[in-house]
């Protein structure tokens, strides 16, 4: 009896530890006057939202967030797919070279080819484009995502691929019609991988990022930078809320867990 | 019509080459290339005015050697991941036990572990900074009751360390729950029936069965939770610039600092390439020595 409790209280303890820090944040975001030893803010305001609205461009910053996440996932999974596929299910040589070269990245901190980065980008005229900054966050998206497709397509039954051939498939149908179904799970999931590594992305974009790309991650930089708090407040509410979202959908569609565990040798 | 020498196998192997080379290609131009030139740029002195770089190989990695900075930064880096890395993989692996029991609000639990991964660090530092804020913040407020006075922890060069390295435990332990999570499900329900069976205790079943099983696991999680501990630097670009007094600068940022506000960025390549060196090193023991030991199923 005794160490249920204090499981019990672990877990609670565990849970208070994750989510306190959260509460925290959404309260100072919606709170006025939250000062000095009281518990709670003396009243409520949506003031700091409005604020934020109207100092920061909210209404911009998101939209450039989705669109360059959009583009990023786009782009990570062009080149992803036929990689990982190769890499799953043809013989190709130095295959192991290949996986390794293609995952190492991942390894490397982006500070070490941040410099690189931007001076390709301005030499091309990419700083401050949509289409820059999402190409910026294929380089963090495309080995992870290309890691999870492997898991995938080795895991696909050959035999269903020969049925697929034998009843008169050919390669595109073959594509659309047994492939891409196995497939879907891992494909999603890659996804939202891909596009919540450039949701997330700070470090990269602040070198290549412009007046017209300010990304969410970017503007609470900006914002605590400015010393608007409860700014920063209201704008870390408003990249929560995506997050949880795109965490239900994983956890409803791929159950990341099982997805993952096929890649714990990788 | 196909060439006959590129009939049957050179043909597949041509053509899985071709579908790999856009992403090689791609990750060559951005990151490998990058990362050479880092390289080569660290065999070079700076331009000055009226001295034009040159050619020598080991002037910035002298001077490196007598930068007390570095030093201190190498050994902020090592405490970072002294503490990091055993307190996130225990909190990930308590966390995975905890909900993968039979027990009530099991799936919100799950959600409310998973979520620091999901924000963005940059989320993750600006919620910190209300709990560290002097006098007002959460920690001094649960402190105060006990008597404590207002402390400046992200200010005082004594906590600033402490109080990053909490900020990252608190984002990554829920990521590396998913792989222990995974791990522990994935485990055959007979073993557990045995144990009982064999009037094993829950302790002994945790550490004779299901311990063991989850070494390549561990083996995995451990070299995710060391790379980590060396590029998890948002939290202290946003809340401490490195200070105070490069209290919480550690190696990449360090770098950062050197490279982007100070803009040498040939002595910046210099410690890039002691990074790289060090991940390198640390990545050949973890395969070569530790991997050797891990059983595979």
């Amino acid at each position: 009896m005794m160490r249920r409790i204090l499981l019990a209280g672990l877990l609670v303890l565990f849970g208070l530890f994750i989510v306190l820090p959260l509460a925290m944040v959404a309260i100072e975001g919606l709170g006025n006057r939250w000062f000095g030893s009281a518990l709670l803010p003396a009243s409520w305001t949506l003031r700091w939202f409005r604020y934020a609205a109207e100092t920061a461009n909210l209404e911009a910053v998101l939209l450039n967030t989705a669109y360059i996440a959009l583009l990023a996932t786009f782009f990570t999974l062009v080149v992803a797919l036929p990689a990982a596929w190769a890499l799953a299910r043809r013989h190709v040589a130095f295959k192991a070279g290949l996986v390794a070269l293609v995952l190492l990245p991942r390894m490397i901190p982006e500070i070490t080819f941040a410099l690189g980065v931007a001076r390709i980008f301005y030499n091309f005229d990419l700083t401050n484009t949509y289409a820059g900054i999402a190409l910026a966050h294929v380089i963090l998206a495309a080995p992870f995502a290309v890691l999870v497709l492997i898991a995938t397509f080795e895991g696909m039954d050959q035999r269903l691929l020969e049925a697929g051939r034998v009843c008169g498939c050919g390669p595109l149908a073959l594509a659309r019609r047994v492939i891409l179904p196995l497939a879907m799970p891992g494909i999603i999931a890659a996804a939202l991988f891909s596009f919540l590594a450039s949701y997330n992305d700070f470090v990269l974009t602040l070198l290549v990022y412009g007046p017209d790309t300010v990304t969410l991650p970017v503007q609470t930089y900006l914002s605590i930078g400015n010393g608007y708090m409860s700014v920063a407040g209201a704008i870390s509410v408003i990249l929560l809320a995506p997050s949880l979202l795109f965490l239900l959908l994983l956890l409803r569609m791929v159950r990341p867990e099982a997805l993952l565990g096929g890649m714990k040798g990788a | 019509m196909t060439p006959a020498w590129l009939a049957g196998e050179r043909r597949e192997a041509l053509q899985g080459w071709l579908l790999v080379l856009p992403a090689l290609l791609f990750l060559t131009a951005f990151t490998y290339w990058p990362t050479l030139e880092t390289a080569w740029a660290s065999l070079h002195t700076a331009a000055v005015p009226g001295h034009p770089s040159r050619f020598a190989p080991l002037f910035e990695f002298k001077s490196l050697a007598r930068d007390p900075v570095f030093w201190q930064v190498l050994r902020n880096n090592f405490y970072y991941a002294l503490a990091l890395i055993p307190a996130t993989m225990a909190l990930a692996l308590a966390m995975a036990l905890a909900v993968n029991g039979r027990i009530p609000g099991r799936a919100v639990l799950r959600l409310a572990y998973f979520t620091p991964t999901v924000l963005p660090m940059i989320a993750v530092a600006n919620i910190w900074l209300f709990f560290f804020t002097p006098g007002y913040g959460l920690v001094d407020k649960l402190l105060a009751p006990f008597g404590f006075g207002s402390w400046n922890w992200l200010g005082e060069s004594s906590t600033a360390l402490f109080a990053v390295i909490v900020i990252a435990v608190w984002k990554q332990a829920g990521f590396y729950m998913i792989f222990y999570l995974a791990a522990l499900q994935s485990l055959p329900v007979e073993l557990a029936e045995a144990a009982e069976l064999e009037g094993s205790s829950r302790v002994n079943y945790l550490r004779r069965v299901v311990w063991p099983l989850l070494m390549p696991t561990t083996l995995f999680v451990f070299v995710n939770a060391v790379i980590d501990a060396f590029r998890l630097v948002d939290q202290i670009v946003v809340l401490t610039h490195g200070g105070p007094d490069n209290a919480t600068a550690i190696l990449l940022y360090y770098v950062y600092q050197v490279g982007f506000q100070y803009f040498d960025a040939h002595y910046a390549s210099a410690l890039t390439m002691v990074l790289l060196a060090l991940l390198g090193l640390l990545a050949w023991f973890q395969f070569a020595v530790l991997g050797r030991r891990v059983h595979y199923r």
